[in-house]
């Protein structure tokens, strides 16, 4: 699998990936407000051109050292489901949250409801 | 007979510029506040979302130099409450969106299934998020309302409490 991925590393929070056993992992840490929407939209636009590419059957994406998710996070995580929804393989999208931190869960809800079919929200 | 004195309002308002370098500082008092006056994680983390999306929505939408935020306890004969409220000056365009958006969220009688109609129009929504209201009721289970004041908005987010600290410590 390609990976053009380069890491995100800011001031609050960092954003990087992987490729584990054909699956493509992404971790989030720190606080993601507005100030970071920018870069988390561009890095999972690219996500989504990588998954379109190469086709994984499953995307893993590790919030559970995340702080805070703002809206216009929230919005760059509802596209990235919107466009696997549509992609032709339909890869699972597992979001993993931590247990320690409750919102993490009731936040990326949101994404299960909107493609109840491809994404798993589960706690660790 | 001794009267135990009465119970004093607690508050903190600031009026600031908005900006995107202040928000850290905003969330910090809301939240430290919220700490002082009730031992509920849940309640405090639902303020600090409050006080990023509102602060944040300062930031995007305010057409003045200043803004005000406060956060309060107040008592009531029901029991306590906890209110957050941000008053900016915007335009008169983005005053008439704001009031149509908060008033469907305030009517809405479910906010999950009014939250996932919002998360579907974003997706036809190029550049704003549209959430971040929707999200307070939603996510965090907080009453939202609001008030226009010719070219001034309040937004007000509020939540019943149990118990609260004495604040003193």
């Amino acid at each position: 699998m390609a990976m053009n991925l380069e890491r995100v590393k800011k001031e609050g929070y960092s954003i990087e990936a992987h490729v584990r056993s054909q699956r493509l992992s992404v971790v989030l840490t720190g606080t993601f407000d507005m100030t970071a929407s920018q870069d988390l939209q561009k890095f999972l636009d690219e996500v989504r051109a990588e998954v379109m590419a190469t086709n994984p059957p499953e995307i893993e994406i590790d919030v559970s050292s995340v702080y805070y998710l703002g809206s216009s996070c929230i919005k760059a995580f509802v596209s990235l489901t919107a466009a696997l929804k549509a992609a032709p393989k339909h890869p699972i999208l597992r979001v993993v949250t931590s247990s320690r931190l409750d919102w993490q869960e009731r936040t990326f809800a949101v994404l299960a409801r909107l493609a109840p079919e491809i994404v798993n929200v589960e706690r660790t | 007979m001794s009267q135990s004195p009465p119970r004093r309002l607690r508050f903190v308002k600031v009026e600031f510029a908005p900006s995107c370098g202040c928000l850290g500082s905003l969330v910090a008092l809301v939240t430290d506040f919220c700490r002082n006056v009730i031992d509920d994680p849940d309640v405090v983390f639902a303020f600090r979302m409050a006080a990023f999306e509102l602060t944040e929505n300062v930031v995007k939408y305010c057409s003045g130099d200043r803004a005000t935020l406060e956060i309060s306890v107040n008592n009531t004969v029901e029991g306590s409450e906890l209110v957050l409220v941000t008053e900016n000056q915007a335009s008169v365009e983005r005053l008439k969106d704001a009031d149509e958006r908060l008033r469907a969220g305030e009517a809405a009688e479910d906010p999950v299934a009014h939250f996932d109609k919002l998360v579907r129009d974003t997706l036809n929504s190029p550049d704003e998020s549209r959430l971040g209201l929707g999200r307070l009721r939603a996510e965090a289970d907080l009453a939202v309302s609001h008030s226009i004041n010719n070219d001034m908005i309040s937004i007000r987010v509020r939540r019943r409490v149990l118990k609260t600290n004495s604040g003193d410590n």
